[in-house]
């Protein structure tokens, strides 16, 4: 292997050094998890997978991700009228655009669960977010 | 049987172009879908159409910088690839587009957006991609001194690789069980995933450019190189913005915002150069693979515009979410993406036949059908985004329902559009693939 054009390389170099550290720096937070936490982040997980194989997300979004024939599920689990048991039921008979799903009881309970963990990481409504002048958001 | 180098670059551009017809229809039944759910039955419902049409196009997008890398990497470089290391390549390639559809079909799951397949079959896709890096690097590691488009190539090659695996980080529980991180981690990995094919691709227009234009001024020049550092700082980077409702790291949003700003300086460089385009638009106008890099310079001019709209926090706050950014990611595949590879393609095309007047004719109908309608779709789609931003701000406990008979018409109108505009994708990647059967060389 031949050096090509050395000023660019160590370039490349620097940034992709930079992208390593600021990538590592993402990836090791959950380092800092409490023990009382840990339990939820289990449900969480394991909601997530049962999410991901009935796939969820073709139709639904959460933060603003996913797809978009159905409607957005952050903050469903604390919607007005949209109790845990008005969630397994629309699952398991589905609507004229959602079709049914046949879950076991604890595939049932485990999405519920999922969504209601969701729901407790934050708001994703427009109206919960300060617009500052400088074009950035908080959430209040 | 011994295979040649263009039996290769055939074999690769057709996989390409029966993916984007398989693709752009698959695209048309999942609109269909928001329309009158009961066209397919339940059985083939959205749950497998969006992810077989993502598939397919995503795919269409890998192979189509598969096949431009291995069409120009000898006039790149003077030195050619391995076809028996590329042959292995394309048989894992199609392993892997088999498996996924099959699960697709099937139903069978598990995957996360974008990449829903079981993660089985993550392995022979990732593997068909270690092959073709390791296939060209080969090739560009003996060059002395890299034009820009070989850094690109060189970058994007390396960046699917990382940010593909980086996208499977889920599959450990560690990851996974802290909801907020996973989410930053999908995003960042995506969000570059996406820059990482964009490199190829620009590498490629670069390429096409010089060819054209019958000198390599353009990409050894020192503009190119910034603009291409900044493109990278871009990949590594500007994946903040799709996260910015997420209550993840603040200093990750800021800089995300930040970088994304940066974009503001290939806007002025396109407005800066648009004379310049225009007098060089007139002396090639006849040349087919000039037209659609032209288009496709028209298509970043008005996607850059979005993008940078998009990326402002208190803009994409409402954005987020809606049609707007399915138009932006739509505009973006079609009209630079597909654009840049279908110039790719006419010029493998055209180094072996002459196109004929008649066959240039019914290419120039299909350029011009696909350019009108990706305008209209594009429109509806951005229309029926910011109603649906108005009405989810002013509705938060409304039923879902009354949005899409809002929405309705202007879904209807992307639908027509879509249906279109595949008609003419799918009519000119039949055209291009029965020019290349008809290949001599």
């Amino acid at each position: 292997m031949r050096i090509t054009s050395p000023k660019n390389c160590v370039v490349f170099i620097m940034l992709f050094v930079l992208y390593l550290l600021f990538s590592i720096w993402i990836y090791i937070t959950p380092l800092a998890v409490t023990t009382d936490q840990k339990k939820e982040s289990i449900e969480l997980g394991n909601g997530h997978l049962i999410y991901q194989k009935y796939n969820c997300q073709a139709c639904h979004q959460l933060y603003g991700l996913g797809g978009y024939l159905g409607p957005d599920l952050t903050n469903v689990a604390s919607q007005k009228g949209k109790s845990t048991q008005y969630i397994k039921a629309y699952i398991q008979a589905g609507s004229a655009k959602m079709p049914s799903f046949d879950m076991s009881s604890e595939e049932l309970e485990s999405i519920v669960r999922f969504l209601e963990l969701v729901d407790k990481t934050g708001k994703a409504h427009p109206k919960n977010f300060l617009i500052k002048n400088d074009g950035r958001i908080y959430s209040k | 049987m011994k295979l040649s180098h263009v039996d290769i670059q055939k074999l690769f551009w057709k996989t390409a172009l029966i993916l984007l017809i398989i693709g752009v229809w698959f695209g048309v039944l999942a609109s269909s879908k928001y329309l009158n759910v009961s066209i397919l039955g339940l059985n083939l419902g959205m749950i497998s159409l969006r992810p077989l049409h993502v598939t397919a196009i995503t795919m269409w997008i890998l192979a189509g910088v598969i096949s431009c890398v291995f069409s120009f990497l000898f006039s790149a470089t003077k030195f050619e690839f391995s076809t028996l290391m590329a042959f292995l390549q394309w048989v894992l390639f199609v392993i892997a587009i088999g498996g996924i559809f099959t699960s697709y079909f099937s139903e069978n799951f598990g995957g996360r957006e974008y990449w829903e397949f079981p993660p089985v079959w993550a392995f022979p896709l990732i593997s068909s991609w270690i092959l073709f890096v390791f296939n060209f690097y080969k090739s560009i590691f003996k060059v002395d001194k890299w034009p820009v488009y070989l850094w690109m190539w060189f970058t994007g090659g390396l960046f699917f690789l990382v940010t593909f695996m980086e996208n499977y980080l889920w599959v450990f529980p560690f990851i996974r069980e802290q909801y907020l991180v996973d989410t930053t981690i999908q995003w960042k990995s995506n969000g570059s995933l996406v820059g990482s094919w964009n490199q190829l691709i620009y590498g490629t227009a670069f390429y096409l450019m010089d060819k054209i234009k019958g000198d390599s001024g353009s990409s050894t020049s020192k503009s190119a190189y910034y603009l291409y550092f900044l493109g990278l700082f871009n990949l590594m980077f500007n994946w903040g913005h799709h996260i910015y409702s997420l209550p993840t790291h603040n200093i990750v949003k800021t800089i995300g915002y930040l970088v994304s700003m940066t974009e503001w300086v290939f806007l002025i460089k396109i407005l800066y150069n648009w004379k310049k385009s225009i007098d060089i638009a007139m002396n090639h106008s006849h040349y087919l693979p000039f037209k659609f890099l032209m288009a496709a310079d028209f298509w970043i001019f008005i996607n850059l515009i979005q993008a940078l709209f998009m990326s402002i926090p208190a803009i994409n706050l409402f954005t987020h979410g809606t049609h707007v950014t399915v138009a932006h990611a739509m505009g973006t595949t079609i009209g630079i993406n597909s654009m840049i590879l279908l110039a790719g393609c006419c010029e493998f095309i055209s180094s072996g036949i002459a196109f004929t007047k008649s066959s240039l004719k019914r290419m120039s109908y299909y350029f011009w059908t696909i350019q009108i309608s990706l305008v209209v779709f594009v429109l509806s789609l951005n229309t029926a985004g910011i109603y649906k931003a108005i009405w989810q701000y002013n509705n938060a406990n409304e039923s879902f329902a009354e949005l899409s008979l809002i929405i309705n018409p202007w879904i209807m109108l992307f639908a027509c559009s879509g249906t279109i505009l595949a008609l003419g994708l799918s009519g000119l990647a039949l055209m291009m693939i029965c020019q290349i059967n008809s290949l001599r060389r």
